[in-house]
């Protein structure tokens, strides 16, 4: 079994931010919270496969906030975690079931979190819809755009994962999946408003 | 610029490729121009889109070893919980089934008879007064002569209230349940009357007992609940709350 490492919040946030060891910054998390987490969902109409996925997006969307500087340590780390959780739960129950009075029972018991933080929860289905786009882009975009946005390697080492003849043609073809991918958002501007608002983008 | 030269611009500036000559003429082009920051724009959340899914990717990577690796840890202590719960429950269940079926024996089980036996003692004259007896009455009674306390008893045209007392007390040990309730009352009455005390706790829990042998629960009740309430009272410590409890399922059986 692996033994992992344990961090104090504020080593967690640099290890995060710094973007130097983000696998075992998400396996600590995962250590720490996953359990009390999954439960809070399945004691509200969850079962374990919706725990699980819900606390997946809390650890991408807390990573993300930490990133973009959103949190700033007002609250501890296990607040926002759990007011993350909770408020993204509390959305998919409403997507789920659109009764009114359901709402308003959601509503009421929905944590008072940051304005930035609810918007970037509130953004999920825009970023599931891209998500869905990007598979449909194909294996070599998705590969080569996520090698340079996510992973920053260099077009010489994509060139060389790719098997690309050269960095000129790989730079090609990266521009198109872009272009391709933007195109998209440029033919639905509702998509690319919702986005916007949940990548927090432009603030 | 031709519309693929801006695009292309634009790309080489959100990754860092421009001059910074290139990037300053391109900023002042955009300030002016709204299409083509629009542009910029949708390229931006391209991107975020981008990093966004291969985080997620991650996670969803980390996640499948987290679940190879968590449930040997932390699983074990839900289903610790689990198990203490569900020995709660058992526990729980077990209690609420015995305090059921003892609830169940003592309603089948409970008897005037057996709750008058519970409770009545012979009364001794010594406790009231001094030992030694000052009428024919008392002398029979200290003797165990029921009868002959019974027949003093009708003798007299004026009984005392403590003549009245030690006869029901005879009538009760001799099973008369009806004469002794009707002395009982009669010295509670009286009692009542002429605003004195005198035997009057003792004669209202012997009456008590009495309405209970002779199957009259629902007058035994009240008489014993008030005795219950009232600390003062001579007989307080005879009546508590599980025998008012068995009186009352009595009560309900009848």
């Amino acid at each position: 079994m692996e033994v992992f490492k344990n961090y104090n919040d504020d080593q967690l946030l640099l290890l995060i931010r710094n973007e130097t060891n983000i696998d075992d910054a998400i396996k600590y998390l995962y250590k720490q919270y996953f359990t009390g987490l999954s439960i809070y969902v399945q004691q509200y109409d969850g079962n374990k496969q919706d725990a699980e996925d819900i606390f997946q997006e809390t650890i991408v969307a807390f990573i993300e906030l930490v990133q973009q500087n959103k949190f700033r340590g007002d609250a501890s780390i296990k607040t926002l975690l759990f007011a993350i959780n909770k408020n993204t739960w509390l959305n998919e129950l409403k997507r789920r079931s659109r009764a009114g009075l359901r709402e308003e029972k959601f509503e009421i018991a929905r944590d008072n979190i940051d304005q930035g933080i609810e918007t970037y929860i509130a953004g999920r289905e825009a970023r599931k819809k891209v998500l869905d786009i990007l598979d449909k882009t194909g294996e070599g975009c998705k590969k080569i755009l996520l090698a340079f946005y996510y992973e920053n390697l260099s077009m010489k080492e994509i060139a060389t994962m790719t098997n690309y003849e050269n960095e000129q043609v790989l730079r090609n073809k990266k521009y198109k999946c872009l272009k391709y991918l933007e195109q998209l958002l440029t033919a639905d501007p509702t998509l690319a408003k919702t986005l916007k608002d949940a990548l927090q983008y432009g603030q | 610029m031709d519309n693929n030269n801006n695009k292309q611009k634009l790309v080489r500036y959100i990754d860092d490729e421009l001059s910074e000559a290139e990037a300053q003429v391109l900023k002042n082009e955009l300030e002016g121009n709204s299409s083509l920051q629009q542009e910029l724009n949708n390229l931006l959340l391209t991107r975020g889109a981008i990093k966004n899914y291969g985080l997620t990717q991650k996670v969803k990577g980390i996640h499948e070893t987290m679940m190879q690796e968590l449930p040997k840890a932390q699983l074990q202590t839900k289903a610790v919980v689990r198990s203490i719960s569900k020995s709660l429950i058992s526990i729980a269940a077990t209690i609420i089934l015995l305090v059921g079926l003892f609830g169940l024996y003592e309603y089948l089980s409970v008897s005037a008879g057996k709750l008058y036996e519970e409770k009545y003692f012979p009364y001794q004259i010594a406790t009231m007064r001094s030992s030694t007896a000052s009428t024919v009455i008392e002398s029979n009674y200290i003797e165990k002569k029921e009868d002959s306390v019974i027949a003093e008893f009708e003798k007299l045209p004026q009984p005392t209230i403590n003549d009245e007392f030690l006869t029901a007390q005879a009538y009760l040990q001799k099973a008369d349940y009806n004469n002794a309730i009707k002395l009982f009352n009669t010295i509670i009455q009286k009692n009542k009357a002429s605003n004195a005390t005198g035997l009057n706790e003792a004669a209202s829990y012997y009456l008590a007992l009495s309405y209970l042998s002779n199957k009259q629960t629902d007058k035994a009740l009240p008489i014993l609940e008030e005795i219950y309430n009232d600390k003062t009272h001579l007989y307080h410590n005879k009546v508590d709350r599980w025998y008012l409890f068995k009186v009352q399922l009595l009560n309900r059986k009848h």
